[in-house]
C-alpha cells in the first residue's frame, strides 16, 4: 500500500493510524532478523504515538497525507532520546537530547516514527555491510546488497516495513540503494532540506530527501521535509518537457539491460509528449574527480578529532579517511573552483533541455563482499563504478530522482535517474509520476 | 609524508597514496587550466532563494 492509499483508508475509516503501526511493526518482526533493515525500534512509542493520532483524527484534526503514516529515519538523523548511531563504534551510545529538523518537520506532519534505520558505517560507503551493526541484505535476493549508504531505508520501504524512509545523499546515497531496492528515492537540490541534526560526511556535498515506494510519496513527503522555507511543489505538465539523453559518459560502462531500460523509460516520456533529444553532457569525469577530493578532505576534516581510534573504524572506512589525510590543501580548493565553472557548464547545458535521463546505477545489486564488475570486458571497482552516475550530480547541486524502470533477466529492480535545474523538483515528480504509470505496465 | 601523519601506519601510506596520487591527477588535468577569475564559492549560491531556506531553520 502507498501513503496516499493509506491516507484515503484512514479518513474513510477503513483502518486506524494503530493498526497501520502494527501492520509495520509486525512486518518488522518478521523480516527484520533477516534483513537487518532497522538498528532500532521503537514500537511502543509508536503505537503511542498512534494512539494519539487517531484520538485527533476523531477529534477532527486533520494534519494531512502524512497523518498516521509509519515512517523511519536513517540512523545518523538524531532523534530525540532515541540513540543515534550513524552506523559507528564512534556514536554506539550517543542518545540526542534533539530532534533534527526533518524529524521535527515529520513529526509535525503527523507521522509516526517507527525506529532507525541502519546504514553504511557513517554513511561512508555503498554497500552498507556494517562490520559494527551487521549486513544489510537485498530483499530481492538476500546474497545481494541493497546499496547504501542508505541501505536500510531502502529495504525498509520496499519490504513495507514503513511506507516512507529518510535517507542522506553525499555520492548516491539515496539513489544507489533506491535503484538496487526497487523504491523511489529523491536527492533534493542542496540547501533545501534543512540538514541541522545530520551527521555530516562532506559538508558541501550532503543532502538529505525521501525513500518511498512511489513518487506521487515522494512528493508528499518531500514537501514536509522542505517545510515551508521552500515554494509549494505544484504538478507541471509533461507535455513539451524537453528531455536530454546523454550520447556520452553515461551509457559508456553499464550494463546492457540497465541501457535499455533507460532508453525505454525515455520512450515512454516520448509516448507522454516529451521531446527527447540527444545531449553530449560536459566534463563528467572532472566532475566526479573533484567530487572525489572535495569528499575525501571534509570526511577526513570532520573525523580528525577521531584519528587516535582507528580501531573504532571499519577497514573500508578507515583508508578512506587515511586517503583524505593525504589530500593537499591546494587540491581541495582547486577542486571547489573547478566545481564552480562545471556548474556554470551545466547551467549552459540546461538551457537546452529540462532533464537529463540517466541509469540510476550502472549495474543492479551486486552480491554482498563483490569487490569488482565486469562492464563492457573490463573489471572496474563496485564502489568507484557504483557512484559515477550519481557523484557528479551532488557536487553540482542539482535536484535528481531515482525510480525504477524494470528488471534485470535476474529479476534485481534497474533504476533511472532524472536530474533538473536546481529547485526544479516540481519538474521531476511530475514528470516522475506520469512515468510510473506507463512503466509499470 | 609519516611525519605529517604520524598515526597512519607507513605501510598504509604507500598502499593509499597511489589511489590518492590517481584521483589528483585526474583532477589537476582540468584545475591547471584555471585562471584567477575562477574563484572557490563560500556559500555555495546556486540561487537565490536559497536565504529563503536558511531563514526557514
Amino acid at each position: 500500500m502507498t501513503i496516499r492509499e493509506a491516507a484515503a483508508d484512514l479518513r474513510a475509516g477503513r483502518v486506524s493510524c494503530l493498526e497501520l503501526a502494527d501492520q509495520c511493526l509486525s512486518q518488522i518482526a518478521r523480516l527484520n532478523p533477516k534483513l537487518n533493515a532497522f538498528v532500532t525500534v521503537t514500537g511502543e512509542q509508536a503505537r503511542a504515538r498512534a494512539l494519539e493520532l487517531d484520538r485527533e483524527l476523531a477529534a477532527g484534526r486533520d494534519r494531512g497525507p502524512l497523518h498516521g503514516i509509519p515512517i523511519a529515519h536513517k540512523d545518523l538523523i538524531r532523534t530525540k532520546g532515541v540513540r543515534t548511531m550513524s552506523g559507528s563504534k564512534l556514536f554506539a551510545d550517543f542518545v540526542p537530547g534533539s530532534d533534527a529538523a526533518v524529524v521535527k518537520k515529520l513529526d509535525a506532519a503527523g507521522a509516526v516514527m517507527l525506529g532507525k534505520t541502519g546504514l553504511h558505517e557513517l554513511a561512508y560507503g555503498i554497500t552498507s555491510d556494517n562490520p559494527h551493526f551487521g549486513t544489510i541484505r537485498n530483499p530481492r535476493d538476500a546474497e545481494r546488497s541493497p546499496g547504501g549508504s542508505s541501505g536500510g531505508s531502502g529495504v525498509a520501504v520496499a519490504t513495507g516495513m514503513a511506507y516512507m524512509a529518510t535517507g542522506t545523499d553525499t555520492g548516491g546515497s539515496i539513489r544507489i540503494p533506491a535503484s538496487f531496492c526497487g523504491v523511489v528515492g529523491l536527492k533534493p537540490t542542496y540547501g533545501v532540506v534543512d540538514l541541522s541534526g545530520i551527521q555530516p560526511l562532506g559538508f558541501s556535498l550532503d543532502h538529505a530527501g525521501p525513500l518511498t515506494r512511489t513518487v506521487a510519496d515522494a512528493r508528499v513527503t518531500f514537501e514536509a521535509m522542505a517545510g515551508a522555507g521552500r515554494r509549494r511543489a505544484a504538478p507541471v505538465d509533461v507535455r513539451n518537457i524537453r528531455i536530454g539523453l546523454p550520447e556520452n559518459f553515461y551509457f559508456d560502462r553499464a550494463s546492457g539491460e540497465v541501457k535499455d531500460a533507460v532508453r525505454l523509460a525515455a520512450r515512454e516520456a516520448e509516448r507522454l509528449g516529451a521531446r527527447v533529444t540527444q545531449v553530449q553532457v560536459p566534463d563528467m569525469d572532472g566532475l566526479n574527480a573533484a567530487g572525489r577530493v572535495i569528499l575525501l578532505a571534509e570526511a577526513s576534516a570532520l573525523y580528525e578529532p577521531y584519528r587516535a581510534r582507528r580501531g573504532d573504524f571499519g577497514s573500508d572506512v578507515l583508508a578512506l579517511l587515511d586517503q583524505g589525510r593525504l589530500v593537499p590543501a591546494t587540491d581541495y580548493v582547486n577542486a571547489q573552483r573547478l566545481r564552480r565553472t562545471l556548474v556554470d557548464d551545466f547551467r549552459a547545458l540546461f538551457s537546452e533541455i529540462d532533464c537529463l535521463f540517466t541509469p540510476a546505477t550502472p549495474i543492479t545489486a551486486p552480491r554482498i563482499g563483490q569487490m569488482q564488475v565486469e562492464l563492457d570486458g573490463e573489471l572496474v571497482d563496485t564502489r568507484i563504478a557504483t557512484t559515477r552516475l550519481s557523484r557528479g550530480i551532488n557536487v553540482l547541486g542539482f535536484p535528481s530522482l531515482a525510480m525504477p524502470c524494470g528488471e534485470s533477466s535476474e529479476g534485481l529492480p534497474i533504476g533511472l535517474q532524472i536530474v533538473a535545474r536546481p529547485f526544479e523538483e516540481d519538474l521531476l515528480l511530475s514528470l516522475g509520476e506520469a512515468l510510473e504509470a506507463g512503466l509499470a505496465r | 609524508m609519516g611525519d605529517v601523519n604520524p598515526d597512519i601506519p607507513r605501510e598504509e601510506i604507500e598502499r593509499l597514496q597511489p589511489v590518492v596520487d590517481a584521483v589528483l591527477a585526474e583532477l589537476r588535468q582540468r584545475t591547471g587550466r584555471l585562471t584567477p577569475q575562477d574563484v572557490m564559492s563560500l556559500t555555495y549560491d546556486l540561487d537565490p532563494r536559497l536565504p529563503e531556506v536558511e531563514a526557514d531553520r
